[in-house]
């Protein structure tokens, strides 16, 4: 390769990456998305570092006193620094999500793939399974899920992305089926390529985006999932860090007014969630082809 | 020279809610090897349907009921679909209208590239990119490394189908199936790409079906013509003898159809629509049209027959198509 060729090569990527990051910061709610999700994984990592005390043991001689220099949200009724078991809830939570997200996204693409690639009654079979799936109300299926199996951080994890997996199906269902007429699929045939060379390297490169929007969403739905599944004392265990279970061990002290029990850890599940979803609302702008 | 490619009464039906369309209903045809066959007809006649029957590339809710297509003595109808993906690319390539919807928006042209060469002739990476360059540039395009690193968003329609020839053309097929190679192309590159075709025709001893509605581009470079009308093929013959002695009258309205830049006269429509194939006119399909049609026509079906010993025509009156249309 001449260096003039290099050269325009590393323009070129180069130019990609700034062209991405053109659109994403012209696209403010983007980037305040990803700016609020950044900080959440930062503080799941770095939890340990940053939290003040651990998140499993109580002070019994610091119970219930509000948010103060020394306990910024506040403990609870065991001692525990709320601010601490927050930034460490970060960890099981985001786990959960990305967890449940990648199940569903994996097995779901699969489904969809098989069902709209191959057609006839592996459709019929899949697709109907999904309907089965989605037929139920999500929150009451997972819940079902978890009371059969146990509740455990896997089994919750394997709940959640069965509820959401219908959803990745369906759409990669509908996308494969469009994509698969288009043209340039015929051509591929047309030179000889084998089916699964087609299908994989042809049809899915081109039907795969809408699921990666569906997932930011996803997963801000997961975290929801999650929490209220814990919160009924299915799923993540008390005294864990979590948030849903940190919000059922403060429900009792709410009319009592020690309301930063609840209080932090249900911000910290709403800001989280408002961050996927304004990754997805942005995510779903760059990719409509109206916007281009 | 023996038939490379002969089409033994083709039907490819299409359903539908008002019963089967018959896109393609009896056809016959036959290209020697070594020949371009010019494919002509109206929109709707089922030259598209024609190609893509051939590769077997027809999608529901299409379907070939019938017929036989015998690629060198083997019938295509009879392999099973991985039997017939060892001559899709190989045996026989295939070249579209619109080359930038045919090739995947997502991938380099080198990755496509290397894809086919490396599918057919087995070879590693390096040995695919080299392969990729030198077909680049033997049909003709300059700064090939530049095109295996574009997009296809990033070629023009006259390099884009270049390199579409250059795909169908990577297994050494011994079969290019054109379809519409230049309808959507400026008309000087339209010209270069007839001007490849024929070209590459003579290097590496290709057969060729070139599906055009534009009969100058027959007139240029085919060997054979072959006329479609409604599913059928209605004339047969060398690409001269199409034009100074039409045996069809359907042939003789096309021709009068055509735009001359020499004699300034009307052009002559032809009156009337493509029938409908769901329901085709009794007799002859196109007796409601023909400035020729008698009572016989519309109560006995043609037959596509020998007037010479390479000249096939599908009319009763073929004998006198000549004077009657005052053509010649």
């Amino acid at each position: 390769m001449s260096v003039a060729a290099v050269a325009d090569v590393a323009t070129q990527a180069g130019g990609r990456v700034r062209l991405a990051w053109g659109r994403l910061r012209s696209n403010r709610v983007t980037l305040a998305g990803a700016v609020i999700v950044a900080l959440v994984m930062v503080v799941a990592i770095l939890a340990p570092v940053i939290a003040p005390y651990p998140a499993l043991v109580g002070n019994p001689a610091a119970v219930l006193q509000p948010p103060s220099l020394a306990h910024p949200f506040g403990t609870d009724q065991t001692g525990f620094d709320i601010f601490s078991r927050v930034l460490y809830a970060a960890r099981l939570d985001l786990t959960i999500a990305v967890g449940a997200v990648a199940i569903a996204f994996s097995a779901g693409a699969l489904f969809g793939a098989l069902a709209g690639y191959v057609g006839r009654l592996p459709d019929e079979l899949i697709m109907r399974v999904m309907d089965m799936l989605s037929a139920f109300p999500d929150f009451v299926l997972a819940m079902g899920v978890v009371a059969a199996l146990g509740p455990s951080l896997i089994n919750l994890i394997f709940a959640i992305a069965l509820v959401n997996l219908p959803i990745y199906a369906r759409l990669l269902r509908s996308r494969v089926l469009s994509v698969r007429e288009l043209q340039y699929v015929t051509a591929a045939r047309a030179i000889g390529n084998p089916r699964w060379r087609i299908l994989l390297v042809h049809i899915l490169p081109n039907s795969i985006a809408p699921l990666f929007v569906q997932s930011t969403l996803q997963a801000g739905y997961a975290i929801l999932t999650a929490a209220g599944l814990s919160f009924i004392g299915l799923g993540i265990k008390v005294p864990d860090a979590e948030w849903g279970v940190m919000i059922n061990m403060g429900i009792r002290y709410i009319v009592s007014g020690q309301w930063w029990i609840t209080f932090f850890p249900g911000a910290a599940i709403a800001i989280t969630i408002m961050g996927f979803n304004l990754i997805g609302d942005g995510l779903q702008d760059l990719l409509d082809p109206r916007r281009r | 020279m023996p038939d490379l490619l002969r089409i033994e009464g083709l039907k490819t039906y299409f359903e539908g809610p008002g019963g089967p369309v018959r896109v393609l209903d009896g056809l016959d045809l036959a290209v020697a090897q070594g020949q371009i066959l010019g494919l002509v007809g109206e929109s709707g006649s089922g030259k598209s349907v024609t190609a893509l029957s051939v590769m077997r590339l027809i999608r529901p809710p299409g379907r070939i009921v019938g017929g036989r297509i015998l690629f060198d003595g083997t019938d295509l109808l009879q392999l099973s679909e991985v039997g017939m993906r060892a001559f899709r690319g190989r045996r026989m390539g295939m070249i579209f209208q619109d080359p930038r919807g045919y090739l995947n928006p997502v991938m380099r042209v080198g990755m496509v590239m290397a894809e086919v060469f490396r599918t057919h002739a087995g070879v590693g990476r390096r040995e695919a990119k080299e392969r990729s360059l030198e077909m680049l540039r033997r049909v003709g395009l300059p700064a090939p490394e530049r095109v295996l690193r574009a997009y296809p968003h990033e070629l023009s329609g006259g390099m884009a189908q270049r390199v579409m020839i250059a795909l169908a053309l990577a297994g050494e097929p011994r079969l290019l199936i054109a379809d519409e190679p230049t309808t959507a192309l400026d008309v000087t590159v339209q010209a270069q790409i007839i001007r490849l075709l024929a070209d590459l025709r003579r290097d590496l001893d290709l057969t060729v079906i070139l599906i055009t509605h534009n009969l100058s581009v027959v007139a240029e470079v085919c060997d054979e013509v072959a006329v479609m009308y409604a599913g059928q093929v209605v004339e047969l013959a060398p690409a001269y003898q199409v034009f100074e002695r039409s045996r069809h009258p359907y042939t003789v309205s096309l021709l009068r159809a055509r735009p001359s830049a020499v004699r300034s006269r009307d052009l002559a429509a032809i009156p009337g629509h493509i029938p409908n194939l769901r329901r085709p006119p009794l007799g002859c399909r196109f007796q409601p049209r023909c400035f020729m049609a008698g009572p016989r026509c519309a109560a006995e079906v043609p037959a596509l027959r020998h007037l010479e010993a390479d000249h096939l025509s599908r009319c009763h009156y073929a004998e006198e198509v000549g004077e009657r249309s005052g053509v010649a």
